[in-house]
């Protein structure tokens, strides 16, 4: 559930206070929307992958196009994202250097993938989240407790005890982060392959829905249990700045939690995320053995098959180390990063794929034109990203209103513009033909 | 794997299907949608 965000939450939560868990009450939105519109469809069409749901509604190229975007996600954002996190924590536990441990753990994880034990990966995971949650509880009341209560807490640093930051703040605006919802949010839950392969699993309909609740449920807990703790640590520790700032998960775990329930923790988090990697590598593993292997190679053996994914494990290490360094130099925050990108990769297809699966309009010229479109929105977002606020303001002015300085708002207006896009080619495009369409009600 | 048979879009005017009482998802997604709403308020 919060694995790998846990790690992120206290390097943003010190500079930006509960704002930075705000994301996370958003849940009940997407996997609302989700469980109203996405689940019905993947479980009444027995669909296995994502990309296969695309390749029943638009045509082959659209899998392929889906599946390569969700390799550029898993790499860009999961793998460099754990990568870097778990550098992180090994530097201040041991002073190794961060990316030296990056490489180390990239090769290290992508060992044992290629060897194999998924199954096991599962099981741990949930011992892993439920020794998580009971720790970072642990810490939390012990640290409210140091910090002499909840309006203690509120006295000493009032700034950071706020999830609603004005709707111009360049960081977290509220508005902006709820808006993030509507589009990545939906995105995540809703069709992202590693989060959907859950739903895919379950017995049924119903199933799939209580998970959802349930996942709604837990999604309550990290403001309190991840940010909070951030803060506390923010109040207990006023002196940290820079770097140290990356640290301050063990800072807390050091100072707050005796050692059997610290080295507990611990442990569940580091191998927590050698798990998150493991998952990863074999999804994207997957997606390039079944979409692009084979597709171009149909008649290859099991045993190349194995091979070539154990190639492709290699490959994907390497690139996750490189994005990881992109990671290392960006200085906004770990959890910022993660949103960002992600919301800048899915604004391009999300329309195509929402209202693909909702309206019987959208034809595939329209998904087609939509993307390109989407492809190039998200290209000035990220160039103008990439130039940094003084001279991207003077190239792409209009993204520097308080409006559309945020990612969150950039990714809506984007989304609504894609929308107007794929609606209005929809109406003079060569419609779906009638054997592809059928009718299911919510 | 090939499927044979699909449903690709929606067809709204069919409605929702009926409540089923305390085990429906709406139900729960009505209760944390207002826990979530107030947990907003309150933390703002």
């Amino acid at each position: 559930m919060a694995r790998s965000t846990s790690w992120a939450y206290r390097a943003t939560v010190i500079d930006i206070g509960l704002s930075a868990g705000s994301v996370e009450l958003t849940t009940f939105i997407t996997l609302g929307f989700a469980s109203a519109f996405l689940f019905p469809y993947y479980i009444k069409n027995q669909v296995f992958t994502i990309p296969e749901f695309l390749e029943l509604r638009y045509n082959r190229q659209a899998r392929l196009f889906f599946s390569g975007l969700m390799l550029i996600i898993s790499v860009m954002t999961k793998l460099a994202f754990t990568l870097f996190a778990g550098a992180l924590v090994l530097n201040s536990l041991l002073g190794w250097n961060v990316m030296t441990t990056v490489v180390f753990i990239g090769f290290a994880v992508a060992g044992f993938t290629m060897i194999g034990g998924f199954t096991a990966v599962a099981y741990t995971d949930t011992i892993q989240a439920f020794i998580m949650i009971f720790g970072a509880t642990v810490m939390l009341f012990i640290g409210l407790d140091k910090v002499g209560g909840w309006s203690a807490l509120i006295e000493k640093v009032p700034e950071a005890m706020t999830i609603a930051r004005p709707y111009d703040d360049a960081a977290y605006p509220l508005w902006g982060i709820l808006a993030t919802a509507f589009y990545a949010g939906i995105f995540y839950w809703g069709i992202d392959q590693v989060n959907v392969q859950r739903t895919l699993a379950a017995k049924n309909l119903n199933h799939a829905r209580w998970g959802a609740m349930f996942a709604v449920t837990l999604k309550m807990l990290p403001i309190f249990i991840f940010a909070l703790p951030g803060v506390i640590a923010f109040a207990l520790f006023p002196g940290m700045e820079g770097e140290e700032t990356q640290n301050t998960f063990v800072v807390l775990l050091n100072n707050l939690l005796p050692s059997g329930i610290r080295g507990l923790v611990l442990a569940s988090l580091i191998a927590a995320l050698i798990t998150s990697l493991i998952a990863v590598l074999n999804s994207v593993s997957t997606l390039v053995v079944r979409d692009f292997i084979i597709e171009f190679k149909p008649g290859l053996s099991d045993k190349k098959q194995v091979f070539t994914g154990r190639i492709v494990i290699f490959i994907a290490s390497l690139l996750g180390i490189g994005a990881a360094y992109i990671v290392y130099k960006n200085e906004e925050g770990l959890y910022k990063y993660l949103q960002t990108i992600t919301a800048y990769l899915v604004v391009p297809v999300f329309p195509a794929i929402f209202f693909g699966i909702l309206s019987k309009k959208v034809t595939l010229t329209a998904a087609k034109v939509s993307v390109l479109v989407g492809i190039i929105i998200s290209t000035v977002f990220v160039i103008d990203q990439f130039m940094g606020p003084e001279a991207g303001g003077k190239m792409f002015p209009f993204l520097h209103y308080p409006l559309t300085l945020n990612f969150g708002y950039r990714g809506l207006w984007a989304t609504f513009a894609i929308t107007a896009v794929l609606f209005w080619v929809s109406s003079f495009t060569e419609k779906t033909h009638a054997d592809k369409l059928d009718e299911d009600n919510l | 794997m090939r499927i044979s048979w699909t449903k690709t879009t929606f067809k709204f005017k069919k409605g929702a299907t009926p409540f089923s009482g305390l085990t429906d998802w709406r139900l729960h997604l009505a209760v944390l949608s207002a826990i979530s709403i107030s947990l907003y308020i309150w933390l703002s």
